[in-house]
């Protein structure tokens, strides 16, 4: 049970601050309690990686067939700590930084919601099977539809809402099928034991769930308020799909398949990088973030290093909340964003450093010259988002002045404490040569758009002619294979199948239906006694 | 009783179910339906006791009371007479169902115990009956469409087994269907004819 | 005294008592409900066939009731199947005031409910077509209660389960003459067709399904609900009894094979035929199809895991209906279209019905965390291992299924308006939160759920 124990210190606290709030100052009281609670769930999450709790088992779940039925597991092996520990990071950071965003109705209802998503998002990673995998998702996504719901100021935003959950039931049906199709081999699925069939509906049901396979990205415009909850949701939603990624068996990618699907994983990292760098902002460009960093994590499984995508996972979360959260600025603080950055690098000794045993390999090849040109970008995007002017850090009330900057510090700084305590192999220096190409590549972006700009990095959002053609090629590669032809397919196949139900429909439900019916008996009993049965 | 005797009531089966085809007007209809149940009756009666068979023709004929009397209590207003070429299609097809009727039967005397008479006309009524209930979506006529058809397997099903019970439930059934065909037509007196 | 006399007898008679009390509309309501309550839980305590001590005294209840040289019988290992038929009743019963208290629906209701008890109990099984009936007589008047206008679905309900009669009667001959020339293989082949032919019109198996979604338009859906719910669940038991009975019919290979292409059949056409509905009404009926496509995938196992299967199944299938009825029936008793046009927005100002929709459509359609995925899962594994070709069947006819539910899912909450309302009263609150909850309480918990309606399968020793 101890298992379970930080999830159900979030719920609990989740509900307590719900329930605070019609107290005279709740606001205060809520707030104090969550982040308390969250600091106390963040300190037990940490000493989680030396005292590893016995896993929590549910088996049977159901009470058919037992011995060969999935099972739910959770547990807190080395996967789950780090991303664990990324998102109860990410989840404090909100909280403290929530102050600042007071005007722009953070509340404790939104902190509620927060605390429930950490705990569902918390359960995805410790599960252990793809049964506890399957519902953790599930409870996701509904989460995710109701703040959507609850927060939307109209249909324009619902829409992608019911997209996105669209899409993620269709990746948790690929999942049950692939439990289904496992079955044939006489037990149950499970991340060591896989059929390639049943592997591949794996992979394409995280992919799907990731944006990648096929490219879609529903929350392309997102709720531009709510900064807090809607970055926190959406962390944890891919941090969901990334966990089941580093569980997946090392030669677990069915051969046939792998380069095909790394072709297609790297031109959406390339398409996702050029969105994030002409994005107006950090929140706009907050979907191709995580699409970016999710594709980084699905090539290192594609090359049989499904460990390796750890490391751009924990810079997802931690280095993109840092950004995410930096509503409020100032020179001084201009700190955390350099060091988000310098974790996303890849340079020896900083997170990332370990990721890059998942992407290239020397010699380079096309694709993961591409690869290095994507991170280079993802790279000057996030220093440009991070350097851009915003709200005045200033005109904060002086106690938040005081709490805001420590919840950005935390969480950046948490990035490199799991790196270093929970990443295999620890922060290392092994490949550097990538790291040092992709950092150049990205100082010689930075210094032409610097050259060509007026005003420093602020060109690339100006109508100008290389923004325009970086657009257009983003939005090719988003056109090519975004699979335009197959959803067209898809919308014909709809059409022809709606028309064949309206027609039979109409011959069955209308005056002749009966004698249609009786017309279907007598052919059968034609064919029967053809058989010689009547 | 003589062999030819009958082909008195496959007579008045195929005149009843042809009649019930080709006209609309209420009282041609349950007049029909009385003389189908007296037919069945015939044929019953060759196979079990006249009592027991007796059972058929009384709730036959109480059935069709049942809808009379309810046609007359909702005043219902008389169906328009069909048109020519409804009236060529329902011949047609009852044509067909005789045919069919005709053909069918030798195969299946193989197999159930019923004299050529009975099998080809408990296939005439079973067929004109489905032939009726695929054709209209008036009350009245498709509670009639429902007693030839049952009307029609109770000849052959009488053939085959006897009991008392049996009779009684299935009586209970040909009152039940004609109940719920009068207690139809109290609802639909204000409905437009088909 | 005897068990068919408890759970047969005195339910027709309090039927018919009903019926002179139908003036007194929430009265005679509750008092069905009642009824039906203690009949559920006397079935649940008092062992049938042993002894039972009260204090100084002790009776035993004879399971056998002989009527005029037929029995009905209702043995111990029935005693489940009744549990679960009157706890039915009960629920719907009670729910009536709220949804529908029309003065005929107690007392015809339980006339069904006895009627379809005796068809379970009556021996010789054949006499259960007729017993079958009567119960789809006696459903009529709540179908199409006076002031309401009959419309050709209800004629074609009246229609096949009035044909299915003569099927299951001439079948059950046929068995006769068949076990008694056993070398007459034809003989069993023409029985086990019209006894097929028989479920095929009660089940409305394709083609003979267009009156479930033409019925549900015509009718009030709540007492619709009840008969749909009813009557499938009396009939697929029926079914298992013929199996259990019969003994050719158990060990045909072919038998299996047929009822599983007829389950991916009904499957395939309603998930299909649901994806392009856009009346509520009739997405219920496919829903039922549906269901009992399942129901019939379970059955066609023909294992231990798969008779477990189709026991299972029925908690999540008449949780699901009754929410999805219930939630119809405060729409329809608000005057808002049952049409996803109608109900555009909805999330807005009934959130609770909103929601209540949408679990049970999700729920039978298998979505995870509610009461369908557990035994959907399982029957989506168990067919993987025979026949690819059904997986993927019944795989298309979910995703169909699911499309309308994602479908509704867009209508209801299609809104540009920014206030939350809660438009239901307060019973019916109560009412949509609790099926939600139960929906969502079987789909986390199968095993503490489950447990306890496989004991079903004590009536039907000879499958295993």
């Amino acid at each position: 049970m101890l298992a379970i124990l930080p999830l159900a210190l979030l719920v609990t606290t989740a509900l307590a601050v719900y329930i605070l709030r019609y107290l005279p100052r709740g606001t205060g009281y809520a707030w104090l309690t969550a982040v308390l609670m969250a600091l106390i769930t963040w300190g037990g999450v940490l000493a989680l990686n030396w005292y590893e709790p016995q896993e929590l088992v549910i088996t049977p779940w159901r009470p058919f067939d037992p011995e060969n039925a999935d099972a739910i597991r959770l547990g807190w092996d080395s996967i789950a700590w780090m991303y664990a520990f990324s998102l109860i990071s990410a989840e404090l950071a909100v909280l403290m930084t929530a102050a600042a965003r007071l005007r722009l109705n953070s509340n404790p209802a939104t902190w509620a919601a927060n605390l429930f998503i950490a705990a569902a998002g918390i359960a995805a990673v410790l599960a252990q099977t793809p049964l506890a995998l399957l519902l953790a998702w599930v409870i996701l996504d509904v989460l995710d539809l109701l703040v959507v719901m609850r927060l939307s100021s109209g249909w324009k935003y619902t829409s992608s809402g019911v997209m996105a959950f669209v899409v993620r039931t269709i990746s948790s049906f690929m999942l049950i099928s692939a439990l289904a199709i496992q079955r044939v081999d006489g037990g149950p699925l499970t991340f060591d034991t896989m059929l390639p069939q049943a592997s591949l509906l794996v992979l394409l049901s995280i992919g799907l769930r990731l944006g990648l396979l096929p490219l879609n990205t529903p929350y392309s415009e997102d709720i531009p308020f709510q900064r807090g909850l809607i970055s926190f949701i959406r962390l944890a939603a891919h941090t969901a799909g990334l966990a089941a990624l580093a569980r997946f068996p090392q030669a677990g990618v069915p051969a046939a398949w792998q380069l095909p699907l790394y072709i297609v994983t790297v031109f959406a990292i390339l398409h996702g990088s050029v969105m994030w760098l002409t994005a107006r902002n950090e929140i706009q460009g907050r979907p191709y973030w995580l699409l970016v960093l999710s594709g980084l994590s699905f090539i290192c499984v594609l090359q049989g290093q499904p460990l390796a995508s750890l490391a751009w996972g924990l810079v997802m979360v931690t280095s993109g909340m840092g950004l995410f959260l930096y509503s409020a600025r100032t020179r001084g603080l201009i700190v955390l964003p350099l060091l988000g950055a310098l974790a996303l690098s890849g340079l020896p000794f900083t997170p990332a450093a370990s990721g890059w045993a998942g992407l290239v390999t020397i010699p380079l090849n096309m694709g993961e010259l591409i690869i290095i040109l994507s991170i280079a970008m993802l790279l000057v995007g996030y220093v440009r988002h991070g350097t851009r002017l915003a709200e005045d850090f200033n005109e904060l009330d002086g106690w938040v002045r005081g709490i805001y900057p420590f919840g950005l510090v935390l969480v950046v700084l948490s990035g490199w404490l799991a790196a270093v305590f929970g990443l295999p192999g620890g922060i290392n220096a092994r490949q550097w040569l990538p790291a040092i190409l992709t950092t150049a590549l990205a100082a010689t972006i930075g210094v032409i758009s610097w050259w060509f700009a007026s005003g420093g990095m602020a060109f690339l959002s100006a109508n100008t002619w290389p923004v325009k053609l970086l657009r257009g090629a983003g939005q090719f590669l988003a056109q090519s294979h975004r699979l335009s032809w197959f959803y067209d397919f898809l919308w014909l196949i709809y059409r022809g199948l709606r028309q064949l139900v309206r027609f039979a429909t109409v011959l069955f439900e209308g005056e002749g239906g009966m004698m249609w019916a009786f017309v279907l008996l007598a052919l059968l009993i034609t064919l029967l006694s053809g058989r010689g049965v009547f | 009783m003589a062999a030819w005797t009958n082909f008195i009531p496959l007579v008045l089966v195929i005149a009843g179910s042809l009649s019930l085809l080709w006209t609309n007007k209420w009282r041609y209809n349950i007049a029909a339906i009385a003389l189908q149940y007296l037919a069945v009756f015939w044929f019953v009666s060759q196979v079990w006791p006249i009592g027991l068979a007796a059972i058929k023709l009384v709730a036959g004929w109480m059935a069709g009371a049942v809808l009379a009397a309810s046609v007359t209590a909702s005043g219902s207003p008389e169906l328009d007479p069909p048109a020519i070429s409804a009236r060529i299609f329902r011949a047609a097809g009852g044509v067909f169902v005789l045919i069919l009727a005709f053909s069918v039967a030798p195969a299946t005397m193989d197999w159930i115990p019923v004299h050529s008479a009975a099998m080809i006309s408990s296939l005439v009524l079973i067929g004109m009956g489905l032939l009726q209930l695929s054709m209209t979506k008036d009350s009245l006529r498709v509670t009639l469409g429902l007693l030839m058809t049952l009307s029609g397997f109770e000849i052959i099903y009488a053939a085959a087994v006897t009991s008392v019970l049996l009779a009684g439930l299935l009586a209970l059934v040909t009152i039940g269907v004609s109940l719920t065909g009068a207690y139809w037509l109290s609802l639909t007196a204000a409905e437009d004819p088909v | 005294m005897s068990s068919p006399v408890i759970w047969i007898i005195i339910p027709a008679a309090m039927g018919l008592l009903l019926w002179f009390l139908r003036s007194r509309q929430p009265l005679s309501l509750i008092l069905a409900a009642i009824v039906c309550f203690i009949l559920s839980v006397l079935a649940a305590v008092v062992p049938i066939g042993e002894v039972v001590n009260l204090g100084g005294l002790s009776f035993t209840l004879p399971s056998t009731l002989p009527v005029l040289g037929r029995r009905f019988v209702l043995t111990a290992g029935d005693q489940m199947i009744l549990v679960l038929l009157y706890g039915l009743g009960a629920v719907w019963f009670a729910l009536a005031p709220m949804a529908w208290p029309h003065r005929l629906f107690p007392s015809f209701g339980l006339g069904m409910l006895a009627a379809l008890t005796a068809a379970l109990a009556v021996e010789p099984f054949l006499y259960a077509a007729l017993l079958v009936e009567t119960a789809v007589l006696f459903s009529i008047p709540i179908l199409s209660p006076p002031g309401r206008q009959v419309g050709q679905g209800l004629q074609r309900y009246m229609i096949f389960q009035t044909l299915a009669v003569p099927a299951i009667l001439f079948a059950g001959w046929l068995l006769g003459v068949a076990e008694a020339n056993p070398a007459d293989t034809a003989m069993f082949q023409r029985a086990g067709i019209l006894l097929g032919l028989g479920f095929a019109f009660w089940l409305g198996v394709f083609p003979f399904y267009n009156w479930l979604p033409m019925m549900m338009a015509e009718t009030h859906p709540f007492p619709a609900g009840y008969v749909l719910s009813l009557l499938p669940t009396a009939i697929l038991l029926l079914g298992l009894d013929f199996i259990n009975s019969i003994g050719f019919l158990g060990d045909s290979a072919t038998l299996f094979y047929v009822v599983r292409i007829i389950g991916v059949l009904m499957v395939v056409t309603a998930g299909l035929w649901a994806a392009f509905q856009v009346n509520l009404a009739r997405v219920f009926g496919y829903a039922v199809i549906f269901e009992t496509g399942f129901a019939l995938l379970a059955i066609s196992l023909n294992t231990l895991s798969g008779w477990m299967l189709f026991a299972a199944a029925f908690l999540p299938r008449l949780m699901g209906l009754l929410v999805f009825a219930f939630a119809l029936a405060v729409l329809e008793n608000q005057g808002i279209p049952l049409t996803l046009e109608g109900i555009r927005g909805l999330a807005h100002r009934y959130p609770l019905t909103a929601f209540g929709l949408l679990a049970a459509v999700l729920s039978i359609g298998g979505f995870p965390l509610l009461a369908g995925l557990p035994v959907r899962l399982e029957i989506f594994e168990q067919l993987a291992t025979i026949s690819r070709t059904s997986l993927i069947g019944a795989g298309l006819g979910t995703a169909g299924f699911l499309f309308s539910g994602m479908h509704l899912l867009s209508e209801l909450i299609h809104s540009d308006e920014q206030e939350w309302r809660m438009l239901e009263n307060w019973p019916a609150r109560v009412i949509l939160i609790s099926g939600c909850l139960l929906l969502l309480a079987f789909g986390l918990f199968p095993k503490t759920f489950f447990q306890s309606i496989l004991f079903i399968l004590q009536a039907f020793p000879q499958l295993f």
